[in-house]
Parts: structure tokens; C-alpha cells; sequence
């Protein structure tokens, strides 16, 4: 069965990219142009975040320019695709194909991709955050909620 | 004067920040930015002071202050004590 999505994630910044991977026990491979998918298009999966209806032919899945996976996975893990956004914007997005939970790849991930597209977020706003602290001299803390779990990064500009 | 930047991630990826210049426009590149209002400065009824009307964060109206820019203050203060609310009609 094959249910390859988008995740609703524009990527820019693959530094951040393979930083977010390393906080989630992934590894990013630069230059890997195919990702472990169940390998064949059933026509079985069609609602909005399908990759077919964000430009991604059918015919075109499994191939990517960077491709994401489980470190130390078994063979049978699936891997998600870093593809170029096909909307012109120049980012890249997120695909993958969730069958069966991507054998073992959705509990490192998260449903829907949103552990990547949380670590992602903190390291770019991490980045931009340490950046403003430099410029203008200020400090740079971070912690983490125990009771909500949300993470705060604070720039101090004295 | 010293200035805190916070910037806070949920457990969903969602980014959150009270609006700054120099840094909400960049995380913007991580995907469908919103900005909303979280609050109205108004001057006072009797023209003798301002009020920080917090409602569209479901927050009370504090003041009076004398002066505009202590409204200001007030009503970032209060958004950032209260772990930066979401506004009415933007989860």
C-alpha cells in the first residue's frame, strides 16, 4: 500500500534541517536521490495532502534530493523524501509514504511529520534567535517547560 | 533599556511570538505566517489616560496610565507573563 504525503513543511534551511534530524535520532543523506517507500503506486490515497496534488507525479515517487532515515533502522523502515516544492518558491518539502507507520519510521517522526517540523522550527528560530543576541551584544537562554513541554529560547538585549 | 525576545515552540511545531521586527518576519520562511492583534491601547473616556484592553487574548483591560508608551509596556508585560496567548480565532 503506498500513502505518500506531503508534510506541510517548507523547507529552506538544511543546516537546520539535518540539526532537527540529529536532535530526533535521524540522519539527513545529502545527495541520496531515492527514498525506501512500499515502492509502487496503488491509487488508494487521495486526500489534500496527497504529493499528487502538490505536484509530485505519482511516477516520480521515491525519488527525492536528500532523503531522511532512521538511524540504525532495520531494511524494512521506509525513509522520507527531501523533494524541491514544486510551487515555485524554491524550498523544499517533506514526503513519505506512511503504510503501516513507515515500519517503525512514524514513531520516530511523528504523525504527520510534526516531531521534524517541531525540531526544525526551534532550529531555525534558534539560529535567527542567537543571530539578534550577537548583533546587539545580548544574551541567549533556552528551556523547556516541564508542564507544557514547550520550548522557550530568550535573546536578552541589554 | 533592555528588551527580552521570546520565542516559544509547542509540542506540534507551532511558533509563537509577540511581534517583532527584526525576527517574525524571517519565520515567516518556516511556513504560513499569521499575525493578529492581541490588543487595543486606547486612551480613557476622559481623555486623561490609556487603557490595554486585552480581550482579543480573553485578558482583562488594565490601567489607566498616564502615559501611552506605560500602556505599551504594560500590555507586553502582561502577554508575556501569561505564556504569550494565542488570539481569539487564530489556533
Amino acid at each position: 500500500m503506498s500513502h505518500v504525503a506531503k508534510v506541510d513543511l517548507k523547507i529552506k534551511d538544511i543546516a537546520a534541517l539535518e540539526e532537527a534530524c540529529g536532535q530526533l535520532g535521524l540522519e539527513l543523506m545529502k545527495g541520496q536521490e531515492t527514498y525506501k517507500w512500499f515502492g509502487s503506486w496503488q491509487n488508494d490515497y487521495g486526500r489534500e495532502n496527497a504529493a499528487y496534488h502538490h505536484g509530485f507525479d505519482p511516477s516520480d515517487y521515491g525519488k527525492c534530493v536528500h532523503a531522511i532515515r532512521v538511524k540504525d533502522a532495520n531494511k524494512q523502515t521506509y525513509e522520507i523524501g527531501v523533494c524541491e516544492a514544486r510551487d515555485g518558491s524554491g524550498g523544499f518539502v517533506l514526503i513519505w509514504d506512511f503504510w503501516q507507520g513507515g515500519y517503525g519510521l512514524r514513531e520516530k517522526v511523528g504523525t504527520g511529520c510534526k516531531n521534524i517540523k517541531r525540531e526544525y522550527g526551534k532550529s531555525v528560530a534558534r539560529k535567527e534567535v542567537k543571530r539578534l543576541a550577537n548583533k546587539y551584544g545580548g544574551s541567549y537562554t533556552e528551556e523547556v517547560n516541564p508542564e507544557t513541554n514547550e520550548t522557550h529560547m530568550k535573546v536578552h538585549m541589554y | 533599556m533592555s528588551k527580552v525576545i521570546e520565542i516559544i515552540a509547542d509540542s506540534e511545531g507551532n511558533i509563537r511570538m509577540i511581534y517583532d521586527d527584526n525576527i517574525t518576519p524571517v519565520l515567516a520562511e518556516l511556513g504560513d505566517l499569521k499575525v493578529r492583534r492581541a490588543s487595543h491601547v486606547e486612551p480613557c473616556e476622559d481623555g486623561l489616560g490609556w487603557i490595554a484592553d486585552l480581550s482579543p487574548v480573553c485578558g482583562p483591560s488594565i490601567g489607566p496610565f498616564s502615559l501611552r508608551k506605560d500602556a505599551l509596556e504594560a500590555e507586553v508585560d502582561w502577554l508575556k507573563s501569561h505564556n504569550t496567548p494565542v488570539p481569539n480565532g487564530m489556533k
